[in-house]
């Protein structure tokens, strides 16, 4: 059997909107997804401290910071994920929270008025939480 | 012939694929793309812990708004704390007073201290307002929290009783009938700050938000796609941000009391925030966790301490009495109750080691 022009042009058709729509949305995704843009911001006191782009290539680093009365908090990256590896504060739930990977993920230290949070496109099953 | 026969049926075939594919392309549309919102967030340190207010409408004035809200919630910060240099605090005040005559307050304040009494009558005591001087000497959540001696907490003890709150609406003032007594609102305020905060927003246009005020949630509508919202339950054993359930919320507020929230430990016990003002020390019960949802975050936030220190029996009963309160507890040994109004869409459970037992009823 052989196609005739007509369904040659159905065809053409049909891969290009075959294209628009699901591969369209898949290379979209692959560009906008989490996996491939992960930035980790942290803040002291609500100002900006610094923001590390979180790669899987990322070799070990270390964030020791001193804040105001002797208080500190050491914070670690390595590869896509973040955490906070000692803390001044009495109850540690910063320490505790452990290593966070994913946009939407965040560390507190109230104490120390430390926030780390992770920005990139939102890939979780819900939209916050409740504590 | 055979040929013949056979030629249409590809572009047949294809034609009824296009035809599909057409009829798909905008449902996919609709779904796909509509949950690719993007949201826009601040967070600010207030009220002693994380407020993030996040925004899913398109705001031009985002950070405008979030200024604005964040300086309401300092405001309502500074009138009600009693942590403070502030001198501002109209509870400072208050407390100052004690023993001596009535103080006059602002309507809002007026009005916080006044749903605080409310709730300390409803849950006769369990929940008591004028649980600050408890609160001063265990000091949970500071470097300086320590378990208190038997006597210091026989002594305070005494101090904390809600009957000697005296509230004149008329004159919008109030008093505390002796000394050394102090109203703590903590337990509540945050739980206004979100309703103040989601006012903020409605009046600018917002219609789809989340206000997380350290965890207690209030959300505004649904999602921009129509759907309600999905919060997760944080996981008492685990760490935080690890949820055990989700539930959904359309324009209501979820606010959660756990022993995790706050605690220090001492020779191997620990000692958990939420204490009961007949004994003077952390409520003790088979409760983990109680989260309570209202359409008002006040109420939610001042119901989820009460009805934790009433505990499962009695603080099912109590929730089930009220109109348009749902509650979901989370005991010791991992199994989850729920009042009757939470079907199986409301809330369901995400982790295999919780059990659901089956609504409104307690063994």
């Amino acid at each position: 059997m052989r196609l005739k022009k007509g369904d040659l042009l159905i065809v053409v058709l049909l891969v290009i909107a075959l294209l628009s729509t699901f591969g369209g949305r898949y290379v979209k995704e692959m560009f906008l997804s989490g996996r491939m843009d992960k930035t980790a911001v942290i803040k002291i006191d609500g100002e900006i401290y610094a923001t590390i782009p979180l790669k899987r290539s990322n070799e070990r680093q270390e964030i020791p910071l001193s804040l105001s009365d002797g208080h500190y908090i050491r914070i670690v990256t390595e590869k896509d994920k973040i955490w906070v590896e000692e803390s001044s504060c009495p109850d540690e739930v910063c320490v505790l929270t452990g290593k966070i990977d994913a946009p939407g993920e965040s560390i507190v230290c109230l104490p120390n008025k430390t926030i780390i949070l992770i920005e990139g496109t939102k890939k979780t099953d819900i939209d916050d939480i409740s504590i | 012939m055979q040929r013949r026969k056979r030629s249409p049926k590809p572009s047949l075939i294809i034609l009824l694929f296009v035809a599909l594919l057409a009829g798909c392309t905008p449902l996919a549309k609709d779904t796909g793309d509509s949950q690719e919102y993007e949201p826009v967030s601040e967070s600010e340190f207030l009220m002693g812990t994380v407020v993030k207010l996040t925004i899913f409408d398109e705001a031009e004035e985002a950070e405008a708004l979030f200024r604005k809200a964040f300086e309401r919630i300092a405001e309502i910060e500074e009138k009600m704390t009693i942590n403070d240099e502030h001198e501002k605090s109209e509870i400072t005040r208050l407390n100052q007073e004690a023993g001596k005559g009535f103080v006059k307050l602002s309507p809002e304040t007026f009005y916080v201290l006044e749903k605080g009494k409310y709730y300390s009558e409803i849950s006769n005591g369990k929940y008591d307002i004028t649980i600050g001087p408890l609160v001063k000497l265990w000091n949970i959540g500071s470097d300086e929290a320590r378990v208190p001696g038997k006597t210091e907490i026989e002594n305070t003890l005494s101090l904390v009783n809600y009957q000697n709150l005296l509230l004149d609406k008329e004159k919008m003032s109030a008093r505390l009938a002796v000394p050394g007594m102090i109203v703590d609102l903590g337990s509540i305020a945050k739980g206004y700050a979100a309703d103040e905060t989601a006012k903020i927003l409605k009046e600018a246009g917002i219609k789809h938000a989340i206000v997380n005020l350290g965890g207690n949630i209030l959300v505004l509508n649904e999602r921009p796609d129509g759907t309600p919202w999905r919060i997760g339950l944080q996981d008492p054993f685990t760490a935080r941000g690890d949820y055990m359930g989700i539930v959904k919320l359309e324009d209501e507020s979820l606010v959660t009391s756990g022993t995790y929230e706050r605690y220090f430990e001492d020779g191997g016990k620990r000692y958990h925030h939420i204490l009961n003002p007949e004994t003077g020390y952390p409520e003790e019960n088979s409760l983990l966790s109680v989260s309570i949802i209202t359409k008002n975050s006040i109420d939610a936030d001042g119901l989820s301490t009460a009805t934790f220190l009433l505990g499962l029996e009695k603080g099912m009963q109590f929730i089930e009495g009220l109109p348009d309160t749902e509650a979901i507890f989370i005991t010791s040994d991992k199994k989850v109750y729920v009042t009757s109004g939470i079907s199986k869409e409301k809330f369901e459970i995400t982790k295999e080691e919780y059990q659901l037992v089956q609504s409104g009823v307690v063994p």
